[in-house]
């Protein structure tokens, strides 16, 4: 009986040590993640501009979230999110794909150089590749407008940054750039995990290198697909540094971003409560996209 | 026998504290103000080598004053240093002194932070030691209070080509007309007639233009945000639509729109741009470009003779804040004292910029021949405003609305309209 109560109280005082490891990381999450969120789902419906004491005649209730579903320059920052969505992931992912493929089922020498010289990009920080693609789309002095006129094709040497028609295709190059990198190193791993017997079977079946690449390794890596669209959509809702250090969302409102407009609102504009309420919209935006998309998955 | 103990006890440390705090307040009404041990922080725009090492000699001589103050200069890029007097004035810490341009100033006046410093204005003379208008510059917004103190002034100024110039045998303008002439004979001549970037350098023209098209008392409405006259919008209108023509005529150099205005001065070193407008910052950066250069305002009278408004503000102003104790409120008045002086003035000329305060004649500055020739070109000119800085968030709107007029994708009705409407809102 004794041993009994003795092995029921220890068992006791272990049912909560899993809690006790978990709580330090959970304060700090709430500290910093659930209390801002609450706080800035607060000042979104306030007019606060960040310096001035925060009291009820602050509260306006949702007026910055119609204003905001009314402002023309934020249906525009969320059309070139979406185009963000669409093209900068689908074709690091496709390029990625192709380019793991190569790396990992061809017979050429070097692959694990080719693999560190596709992930190179993913090194650098957004400021050191926003200098250098300035320094590459420069009108004047710029790398591929010399390159283009050295071509003969000097009509072709436009302002790519300084054109509406140009700017925001010149941003997504560079998010592409950056994403296939990454998106390739990603599929090497998950192409070598592959079962060879499928293969085998394959070929004893008399597969080719495609019908083996799109009936065996697509499915197979399926997954890995799913999470990496997953984050790039993600990121492609969040971009900002890029848009901030080479355009500043110009020329006119051709390469504004949501995140953009938040800067801008809160920290230059000193219209914290309007962008606190964009940053909710985002967030939700981010939100019910990533769901939609998580519910696909299950589904397969 | 334990109670009574207890409450002996606390009846005994109350009267100590209450003691304590007696001689406490004696003792601060007693003690020398420059004896005070306390710290000073002070933040301003300048963080480039020569303003640091002015900032630092300052330092160097309120220490003696105040040998118990520990000075921090938190000194950063323009980029972040409005942000870190927002994020120190609203954690409750901020800044005991600070150097900010309008923009910066004006939450932080409305919010109550900042120090009235009219008895140290009529005090010290402050005024007539400045150039007229200086200290009022900033205070217009604030009817019977003055909250800061001007230092340098900002002019843009056009920086030309003495040899294109001269080759072409053409004169410095002193009309609209003479100006556009300018750019027309050059561009015909094979050269760039006026060096041009994304921004800001067309909102600059912009601005001129307006300011020279409608009456002063219009411009001063406009940017205390006070009304918005028929004429404003008609000349913000036109200056737009005479920008465009400009840029379509090929004044400006081909694609200029996507040039970083920070390649400017360099661009213009390479000798093919007659004119270029920029601002007295960037005095010493054409300097080393080699151009045999000179500067004129920015003609944009429509008379020969007629008064020229050219956007030169006061560049940023002192402000001390409504939370400083008093030691730290000498300091800052001290401070001001020393910046307000020929010694330290000479010292800002070196640096390119242009005091507001009246010199008196000093021994010749290394860069004292340019200074000289920038201060004789705007002399006759009068004081005009940088009118994006009327209300946050407004120079973003004004640059984007310019860049879809020029190229192409709005009338400068509708930019006129976008422009407004924002200015018109309640923030």
């Amino acid at each position: 009986m004794k041993d009994r109560s003795k092995k029921q109280q220890i068992h006791g005082n272990y049912k909560s040590l899993p809690y006790a490891f978990v709580l330090p990381g959970m304060i700090l999450f709430v500290l910093i993640v659930v209390l801002p969120v609450i706080q800035t789902f607060v000042l979104s419906l306030t007019d606060w501009d960040g310096i001035s004491p925060l009291n009820l005649h602050s509260f306006v209730g949702f007026s910055n979230y119609t204003q905001a579903f009314t402002t023309p320059q934020l249906l525009t920052g969320l059309k070139n999110n979406i185009l963000f969505a669409i093209v900068g992931v689908s074709i690091p992912i496709i390029l990625g794909l192709a380019q793991a493929s190569v790396i990992v089922n061809s017979k050429i020498k070097f692959k694990n150089l080719f693999q560190i010289i596709l992930f190179l990009p993913q090194l650098l920080s957004s400021i050191v590749m926003s200098i250098m693609w300035l320094a590459i789309y420069d009108p004047v002095n710029g790398v591929l407008n010399n390159l283009l006129k050295m071509l003969g094709l000097g009509k072709m040497a436009v302002p790519w940054l300084g054109l509406s028609s140009t700017a925001i295709y010149a941003i997504l190059i560079i998010g592409v750039w950056g994403g296939c990198g990454f998106n390739t190193l990603i599929y090497c791993s998950a192409i070598r995990a592959v079962d060879p017997a499928m293969f085998e079977a394959a070929t004893i079946d008399g597969a080719g290198s495609l019908q083996k690449f799109w009936w065996i390794t697509i499915p197979t890596i399926r997954k890995t697909t799913t999470t990496l669209l997953l984050f790039s959509l993600i990121g492609a809702f969040n971009q900002f540094d890029l848009v901030y250090q080479m355009t500043q969302g110009g020329p006119g409102y051709s390469t504004y971003v949501i995140s953009y407009d938040i800067y801008e609102s809160a920290f230059v504009g000193n219209r914290v409560g309007f962008a606190c309420a964009v940053a909710i919209i985002l967030a939700g935006l981010i939100f019910l996209v990533s769901r939609v998309f998580l519910h696909f998955r299950e589904d397969e | 026998m334990k109670k009574p103990l207890l409450i002996l006890t606390a009846l005994g440390l109350c009267s100590a504290m209450m003691l304590s705090g007696c001689s406490g307040k004696a003792g601060t009404t007693s003690t020398n103000i420059t004896q005070v041990k306390t710290t000073f922080r002070f933040i301003t725009a300048n963080s480039d080598a020569g303003s640091n090492k002015i900032f630092a000699e300052a330092v160097a001589t309120l220490q003696k004053k105040y040998p118990n103050v520990t000075f921090t200069n938190d000194s950063s890029a323009s980029g972040t240093y409005n942000d870190k007097i927002k994020l120190a004035s609203v954690s409750g810490n901020p800044y005991n002194m600070i150097y900010t341009d309008d923009l910066g100033l004006a939450p932080l006046a409305e919010n109550n932070d900042l120090l009235d410093l009219t008895p140290y204005i009529k005090k010290y003379n402050w005024i007539n030691k400045q150039l007229p208008g200086t200290t009022n510059f900033y205070n217009q917004r604030y009817p019977n209070h003055e909250y800061t103190v001007g230092m340098n002034s900002a002019p843009l100024v056009v920086f030309y080509n003495k040899t294109i110039f001269k080759k072409l045998g053409l004169q410095v303008p002193t009309t609209l007309a003479q100006f556009e002439n300018c750019m027309k004979v050059a561009s015909a001549n094979g050269y760039i007639g006026l060096e041009d970037a994304a921004q800001p350098q067309n909102l600059w023209l912009l601005e001129s233009l307006v300011q020279n098209a409608v009456p002063l008392q219009d411009v001063i409405n406009w940017y205390y945000l006070k009304s918005a006259s028929p004429a404003f919008a008609t000349a913000y209108e036109n200056a737009g639509t005479l920008i465009k023509s400009w840029s379509d005529a090929g004044y400006f150099r081909k694609n200029y729109q996507g040039v970083n205005y920070g390649e400017t001065p360099q661009l213009f070193g390479q000798g093919k741009s007659a004119m270029s407008f920029d601002g007295n910052w960037n005095l010493s950066t054409y300097q080393t470009t080699g151009v045999n250069f000179g500067m004129f305002p920015l003609p944009c009278n429509t008379t020969a003779g007629a008064p020229n408004y050219i956007i030169n503000p006061v560049n940023a102003a002192w402000a001390i804040s409504s939370k400083a104790n008093p030691t730290q409120v000498a300091i800052g008045v001290d401070l001001i004292n020393l910046m307000m002086s020929n010694s330290y003035a000479a010292q800002w000329e070196t640096t390119g910029a242009l005091p507001t305060y009246k010199m008196t004649s000093t021994a010749p500055t290394a860069n004292q021949q340019t200074v000289d020739q920038l201060t004789a070109a705007i002399k006759k000119s009068k004081f005009g405003f940088y009118l994006d800085n009327a209300k946050p968030g407004i120079l973003d709107l004004m640059t984007k609305e310019l860049q879809i007029v020029l190229a192409g994708q709005e009338t400068s009705k509708q930019m006129w309209n976008n422009v407004n409407a924002f200015w018109s809102q309640n923030y």
